[in-house]
């Protein structure tokens, strides 16, 4: 093919940059009128103002293309990446740029596209072979001792790992098994630098991390040998490849799917700062004596409640007892009987009164008799046996108020003896001793200092002497 | 692989009886060693040991601690970089 290059006129043999690129742009329109060809469609741009910008590309090479918003507007099919076409356009350089790019006049689309069908088929028959499977995704360490990382060295990725570690747990060891991520042998490379670090023995996780990409970039961590080295991996295996809307195989292969690198990296290690603040309250709970003691305590409580109220109780029944005692006693004691019957005497002594003036023979004669009868009706034996039964029965009650009372007693005393089984005096009895140090007691290094006197309470005494040195457990 | 059966395995009983020495108690990972204080903690609070094991569980507990806070403990790591064969 020849090309004509035209010179300005003025007779310079260089042309302007502007006059370059139009001269380029005649020469294409000349010969490429029309230009047909397929590929998969790649790094699809939709702009606010709706042109389409995005490559076709096959295995070895790309072409930029750029489709108009009107004619994008046209579109049978939503072209994602991936997606297989056919494109009909024309070759232009855009002259503000220079940038080389087919004006599309007409995109077809042509089946699903190479790659996503092979993605699929390979994950279907990985799916298949158990690789994916969820029974054997292990749970990731609570702490690692050091953390794997199966990335590239350069480019922000390892970079913002590194940076979200750090934050999260400063001392955190990790070891990073360097491998390219993207191109020719990328994918044994990954597979190595797993299997590397896993023989290692040097860490108990690991992440497999790139940024994001198309789904050729990411290609890599489809393949076979990747998901067959991660699902190998002895340490659970975390990837962090791509953005939340990727997805490769290493993902499905992986024990956790990380959104993104730097979440990766919040997923594997805990922040230091939580773990101790965690220990800290433990250590408190610890080193709080007072909840130490507090069921102890509780305890005696109980018990003292209980021995009081049973301590009432056999004393009010007692009192009872002895009331009712008394009040029966009352009723049957012996002068009431003399009372009742000199009553009775003076019954008859009123009606003697009242026949008195009837005949002198018959009233003294009547007066004897009513004497008689009434030393008759004075039953001075009974009165005695009345007295001895009222005396034995006074005996019996007696006895028994005493009894109960007795019984009271020794409720109350085997109480005490509990009590005083789980008196705080029995700790000192077990060698344990109390300090007090200006009358208080001592329960923290804190609490006193070099040459203050001390006292020592021990069971049978007390032991003074002086503080020489105080030593703070750590 | 080897990497399995690696660690420890210590019971609250084991480390209250004094079965337990200082060296085993230096190898527990964090997490066995947290459980283990977390334990030790929950028991003395119950009240249910005896004086003289709760003394022992205190002196147990403190060991603990200060293994986790030296887990914790530490400059900050640099990048290690496995060299490619």
């Amino acid at each position: 093919m020849k090309v004509a290059i035209q010179a300005a006129k003025s007779g310079d043999p260089y042309l302007t940059v502007s006059e370059a690129t139009r001269q380029i742009n005649d020469t294409f329109e000349a010969h490429f009128p029309q230009l047909l060809f397929h590929g998969e469609i790649s790094q699809l741009t939709v702009a606010a103002s709706g042109h389409l910008y995005f490559s076709v590309k096959d295995q070895g090479a790309q072409l930029s293309c750029v489709m108009w918003a009107g004619m994008a507007r046209t579109l049978a099919f939503k072209p994602a990446q991936g997606v297989a076409v056919r494109v009909h356009g024309r070759p232009n350089v855009y002259a503000q740029t220079g940038r080389f790019q087919i004006v599309v006049s007409r995109l077809l689309e042509d089946g699903e596209g190479e790659l996503q069908r092979k993605f699929l088929e390979l994950k279907d028959r990985l799916e298949r072979e158990g690789f994916f499977s969820v029974e054997r995704k292990r749970p990731l360490p609570f702490l690692p001792r050091a953390v794997g990382l199966v990335t590239s060295r350069t480019g922000a990725v390892l970079h913002d790992m590194m940076v979200k570690l750090r934050e999260r747990f400063p001392s955190m060891v990790v070891y990073l098994s360097e491998t390219r991520v993207q191109g020719d042998g990328a994918a044994h490379e990954i597979a190595m630098a797993i299997r590397k670090l896993d023989e290692s023995n040097l860490v108990d996780v690991i992440i497999v991390a790139r940024g994001g990409g198309s789904l050729e970039d990411l290609w890599a961590f489809n393949e076979e040998e990747v998901v067959k080295a991660v699902f190998a991996c002895s340490v659970p295996v975390v990837s962090g490849v791509g953005h939340e809307t990727d997805t490769t195989l290493c993902d499905y292969a992986a024990d956790a799917r990380a959104p993104t690198p730097t979440a990766a990296a919040e997923m594997v290690v805990p922040k230091v700062t939580d773990l101790l603040q965690r220990v800290g309250e433990l250590e408190r709970r610890l080193r709080d004596f007072d909840r130490w003691l507090q069921p102890m305590a509780q305890r005696l409580d109980e018990l003292s409640l209980r021995l009081d109220t049973r301590a009432v109780a056999v004393l009010a029944e007692g009192k009872l007892r002895v009331k009712a005692a008394e009040a029966k006693l009352a009723s049957i004691r012996p002068d009431k009987v003399i009372e009742l019957l000199r009553g009775k005497v003076e019954l008859y002594h009123g009606r003697l009164f009242r026949v008195g003036m009837a005949s002198t023979d018959r009233l003294s004669t009547s007066v004897s008799q009513l004497r008689e009868r009434l030393r008759r009706a004075i039953p001075t034996e009974k009165i005695d046996q009345h007295r001895a039964i009222v005396e034995g029965l006074e005996g019996r009650l007696l006895v028994g108020v005493r009894r109960g009372v007795e019984d009271a007693n020794s409720q109350v005393t085997s109480l005490g003896l509990r009590l005083d089984s789980i008196n705080p005096r029995k700790v000192l009895e077990r060698g344990y001793s109390i300090v007090r140090v200006g009358g208080k007691v001592a329960r923290s290094v804190h609490d006193v200092s070099g040459g203050d006197p001390m006292e020592i309470s021990v069971v049978d005494g007390l032991i003074r002497g002086t503080v020489t040195d105080c030593v703070k457990e750590k | 692989m080897a990497k399995a059966g690696k660690e420890v395995l210590v019971t609250l009983e084991a480390l209250l009886s004094g079965e337990v020495s200082e060296s085993q108690v230096g190898a527990l990972s964090f997490e066995q060693a947290l459980k283990l204080l977390e334990e030790v903690v929950t028991s003395v609070e119950s009240g249910s040991l005896p004086l003289d094991r709760a003394i022992g569980s205190y002196e147990h507990g403190t060991a603990l601690i200060k293994h986790l806070r030296q887990l914790l403990s530490g400059a900050e790591e640099k990048l290690r970089v496995l060299n490619q064969a």
